[in-house]
């Protein structure tokens, strides 16, 4: 059994423990008793082993011990809460709450973020204990906080809210997987009071303190696009970054510099063993004589490497991929220490198993799984070129040139590896393929090979001699700013980046099985069947939908979970879509379009959009349609008629419509579409010549009819509109009638639901608390007339499906 | 334990025949190979060049010692046969840098150090030197790392730093007899002459191939006045005089 483990021992125990992680997820077993039963067999295995390890039937109860513990450690961490956590204590609202900051905070534009560990909540005029984390942002702030500060705060708490559409990103799970479950804000400075400081840790304390110093010599000595892509690219504040510089770089396939990556880590830790080498070589030729009598002096660079390793992972805030990468170093410095050769598969399984021993909930997450599946096909690719030079002998020596060459092709094809390795991933989860990103992280890594070194030293010289760290700045400037306009150039191509829906899990074992098996194909002979099986079934993958693709009869309209905005998606029985609105959110900060609405469109496989209507002239859908519009190709644009606005929104929306070549409809009342015989959708507000000054009154209403049912979305009626629509009520009645609203619902609503003559209401209304969107009268109305109320912020996405006679009614989330 | 713990950590395979190394097995050579590891037997009394004849006697020399070509050392011995096993670890040990392996095969030097070799006689033990270029590349003197168990276990005070090659020269592997002798000549030097006056002493070094190196070495150390150089290496080649 040793024989077989013995190669790459983690790996196994790795596999075993991800089986009972795996298992923790699928059955979810009581806690106590898993405890005893791992416990026990750990123990008895261990002890076993000891004694006699040729038998297999040990390594069995081994693991099957492993098995139990990554599901017990999988249970606790995901479902183990104290008494007194924070999250069982309150109720949506505003509370006093005292608590130490666990990180230095986060810099937004607009805000800023910190994450406290609670430790006190005032209730009913009385503090109580707590625990937990809370992330709190903070607006128009100006204290300065810092790792460590004990602060008093009075917030609005509550819980996170998530978007609940089909295929939209999970926030609630994605904070609690942070071990945070309330979030709340802080809308100005006098909410906050620092306290007495209490102990905290004096390395991180420190070492923070470098940070702060750092970057703000950097900000000092550097424009300021370059201070903000040198911050983010060695301190890990990817904040720091412009937006704008942020989506060149995801564009081109560069955004792994921005965010802090194992590369980092690696890179630093290479300069600094370099460093200490070259130290060493310095010394005079009888003391290093002296002593390479006792160690080889490299492992005296590799002893001293570990610290600024350490320091630098904390630094940057140990995040999975910087975790993974310090671990794999610190296991090759021991490797170097010992005189072992390294099996870096084992080195990889390593860093996982730590990674999962430490918080199992990651193995959910986008960061662990891009990080650990790349670094998996680099190793992959460098054994498969390392195997094929081990043939030759020893001692075979190579000109420079045949060096060089070599060294420039295992480099393409380390690189290219990893590219390919990593779009799977980003493609499921960003949908989003960079093609230029192959060439880009060919030029740009060895400029970063520069930039790195250079920010360090002029970093480090900053506490010695600022003149000299200002002119390795100087220097540095240029290489920093030759990437961005490398990148800049690049991302311009408009073929630099493509969109795409996102593929099933199915899909992406399939390509990444197919990785795998096209470099074994290389040698072995079953490979190859393997490839051409596997090609078989992904091109068949890729046939099928178009084969399958349900032609009913049935009209599916979607009415999106999109914050307080409108947002329906209409499916027609002949396979068109179209999308009205895409929702609208505060007036800055989230991107509604980029990351709600585009991604339920991906996850229904949609790249192609027949209509789009923009039914409000409010900058916040215009921007919001937009980005919707960037992501997708759309057939024809239907919107109100807009008035010129100053604001940046408008002119990069007339831009957009004029690059993207579609065309484009003002619609107004009387307006009809035929979408197919049977299947009207009509605009009976505003007439065309409306010049009402009130937004909300010019909103589109519309009537979308199939054979018996018919839906009217009334958008934001004001009371001018109401009036007159009210004048031609048999226009009106409709089955489902949609109504959104930023304002209060402020109509009159019992005349215009006697003509309209519902059965159902769909509403998105903002569920935050005191806002008063709700009004509890005017549903009183709804429910006299027996309408059924529908809500997407409670139910969240809302699909009516209809064959023109009778329809259904589904919703992503049941109502508890 | 520890080793069980280091050998999941940091999993090593046979440097020679790359199988699954036992996992309480702290060096790089799994048992099968170690005991492929061949000592010599019979030597010539002078150089130690094996032979497979039937003589059993102490005093067999070989055709080019009875010649009587200068050596200038008293007598060389090898323990093992530059070859298989022994052949790749020696080249792990110099050309991949693993070190480790080193404390084990001095250990096998000891065990299986020839009868006429009485270590305790010698005033001071030698480690062949490398220049300091290459030691600077390599890190480490593999002779150096020979020679401390072995005087350790004998109790014999090791003489560094005096012996010292002057010139880096091409390595002698893959050169031939001749240009090996001419590769070595005048490489090496001694900072401190009287220290070696009238002592015995004993050069280790790895391999023996055609005794250039250390016959070289020997030279010098008789020319500054050393009353005898006795040599033992790790491994002799079968046979490239």
């Amino acid at each position: 059994m040793w024989n077989i483990i013995g190669r790459r021992p983690i790996v196994y125990l790795l596999l075993v423990y991800l089986t009972g992680i795996a298992a923790a997820m699928l059955f979810s077993p009581p806690l106590s008793a898993c405890i005893l039963i791992s416990l026990f067999f750990i123990a008895i295995s261990l002890i076993a082993f000891y004694l006699n390890p040729k038998r297999p039937t040990l390594f069995i109860i081994l693991f099957t011990g492993i098995i139990l513990a990554g599901l017990l450690n999988y249970q606790y961490s995901a479902k183990y809460l104290p008494k007194n956590h924070i999250s069982k204590n309150f109720k949506d609202g505003t509370y006093k709450l005292a608590g130490r900051l666990i990180k230095p905070p986060i810099k937004f534009t607009h805000k800023s973020v910190i994450i406290i560990q609670a430790e006190r909540i005032k209730k009913s005029r009385r503090w109580i204990k707590t625990s937990g984390k809370v992330r709190l942002s903070l607006y128009k702030q100006n204290i300065q906080l810092n790792y460590g500060d004990s602060i008093s705060v009075k917030a609005g708490l509550r819980l996170p809210k998530n978007f609940n559409n089909p295929g939209g990103f999970d926030y609630k799970t994605y904070l609690k997987r942070q071990g945070i479950r309330v979030i709340g804000t802080v809308y100005s400075d006098k909410y906050i009071k620092k306290l007495a400081p209490v102990k905290v840790n004096l390395l991180f304390l420190s070492i923070y303190k470098l940070k702060k110093r750092l970057s703000a010599f950097i900000g000092r000595t550097y424009p300021d696009k370059s201070a903000g892509f040198l911050k983010a690219l060695l301190l890990g504040e990817r904040t720091a970054v412009s937006p704008y510089i942020k989506d060149e770089f995801t564009r081109v396939g560069l955004a792994h510099l921005l965010a802090i990556s194992g590369l980092h880590v690696g890179f630093v830790s290479f300069i600094f063993f370099s460093f200490f080498s070259f130290l060493l070589r310095l010394l005079p030729n009888g003391l290093f004589e002296y002593i390479t009598g006792f160690i080889k002096p490299s492992k005296i660079a590799a002893i001293f490497t570990i610290f600024p390793l350490i320091i630098y992972t904390i630094l940057v805030g140990a995040r999975t991929a910087t975790m993974r990468a310090a671990i794999m170093i610190t296991a090759y410095i021991l490797s170097l220490l010992a005189d072992r050769q390294r099996d870096w598969y084992n080195t990889l399984a390593l860093a996982a198993l730590l990674i999962l021993i430490y918080r199992p909930v990651s193995i959910l997450e986008i960061d662990f799984q891009l990080s650990f599946i790349t670094v998996f096909f680099i190793i992959y690719a460098v054994y498969f070129i390392s195997s094929s030079k081990d043939k030759k002998p020893i001692l075979a020596p190579l000109g420079h040139w045949d060096k060089l060459k070599k060294w420039l092709t295992g480099y393409i094809f380390i690189s290219l590896t990893a590219w390919l390795s990593a779009c799977g991933l980003i493609v499921y989860y960003f949908n989003r393929l960079s093609w230029v990103g192959i060439i880009a992280n060919l030029i740009a890594l060895p400029l970063v090979w520069l930039i790195i070194p250079l920010g360090l030293l002029s970093g480090g010289l900053s506490f010695v001699n600022l003149s000299c760290a200002k002119l390795i700045s100087q220097l540095n400037l240029i290489f920093i700013k030759l990437l961005l306009n490398l990148v800049h150039n690049m991302a311009g191509f408009s073929f630099a980046a493509i969109r795409m829906p996102s593929p099933s899990i199915f899909q992406l074992i399939i390509y990444y099985a197919l990785l795998y098996f096209l470099f074994k194909a290389w040698r072995k002979n079953w490979a190859r069947w393997a490839v051409l099986g596997l090609s078989i079934v992904s091109i068949g993958c890729y046939i099928y939908p178009s084969f399958n693709s349900v032609k009913d009869n049935f009209l599916r309209v979607i009415f999106l979970d999109a914050g307080r905005g409108d947002c329906v998606f209409i499916e027609f029985p002949g396979g068109k879509n179209m999308l009205i609105d895409a929702g609208s959110f505060y007036k800055d900060g989230f991107d509604i379009g980029e990351r709600i609405v585009s991604p339920f469109l991906w996850s229904k496989g949609i790249k192609r959009l027949d209509w789009a209507v923009l039914s409000r002239d409010k900058t916040n859908y215009i921007r919001s349609l937009n980005s919707v519009i960037k992501n997708f190709i759309v057939g024809r644009l239907l919107y109100i008629p807009l008035k010129k606005h100053k604001s940046d929104t408008y002119s990069l929306f007339k831009r957009e419509l004029k690059s993207s070549n579609i065309s484009e409809d003002i619609i107004g009342a009387g307006d009809s579409l035929v979408v197919q015989p049977g299947i009207t959708l009509s605009v009976i507000y505003p007439p065309l010549a409306n010049k009402s000054r009130i937004k909300n009154d010019n909103s589109l209403v519309l009537k979308l009819s199939y054979d018996k049912v018919s839906f009217l979305f009334c958008g934001n009626l004001g009371k001018r509109a109401e009036k007159y629509l009210l004048k031609k009520p048999a226009l009106l009645s409709s089955a489902i009638l949609r109504i959104t609203h930023d304002k209060k619902l402020n109509f009159n609503t019992s005349s215009f639901l006697k003509a309209v003559k519902p059965e159902i209401a769909v509403l998105s209304i903002p569920d935050r608390p005191h806002s008063g969107f709700l009004n509890a009268d005017i549903l009183k109305k709804y429910e006299k007339k027996q309408v059924k109320i529908l809500q997407t912020n409670l139910q969240g996405a809302i699909t009516v499906k209809t064959d023109g006679k009778v329809y259904c009614i589904e919703h992503f989330k049941d109502v508890t | 334990m520890f080793s069980l713990g280091l050998n999941i950590l940091l999993p090593a395979s046979c440097i020679v025949c790359s199988c699954v190394l036992p996992y309480n097995h702290s060096y790089q050579v799994c048992p099968s190979c170690w005991s492929g590891l061949i000592p010599i037997k019979k030597s010539c009394a002078t150089c130690g060049r094996p032979y497979a004849g039937n003589t059993d006697s102490l005093e067999y020399q070989c055709g080019s010692c009875k010649k009587g070509s200068k050596t200038y050392y008293a007598k060389a011995r090898s323990i093992g046969l530059y070859y298989g096993t022994l052949k790749k670890i020696i080249q792990h040990l110099k050309y991949r840098k693993i070190k480790g392996i080193a404390p084990k095969l001095a250990d096998w030097m000891i065990e299986h150090m020839p009868e006429d070799m009485y270590i305790q006689k010698y005033d001071f033990i030698l480690p062949a030197p490398i220049h300091i270029r290459r030691l600077r590349q390599r890190e480490f003197n593999q002779s150096l790392i020979l020679a401390k168990p072995i005087a350790k276990y004998y109790s014999r005070p090791l003489m560094l730093y005096n012996l010292y090659r002057k010139k880096m020269d091409q390595a002698q592997a893959g050169l031939n007899r001749n240009l090996r002798i001419t590769n070595v000549k005048g490489d090496f030097g001694i900072k401190y002459p009287e220290r070696i006056k009238d002592k015995k002493l004993l050069l280790i070094d790895d391999v023996y191939t055609t005794g250039a190196t250390v016959r070289e070495c020997a030279k010098v150390l008789l020319k500054s006045g050393a009353q005898q150089v006795d040599v033992l290496t790790l491994a002799r080649t079968e046979d490239r005089r």
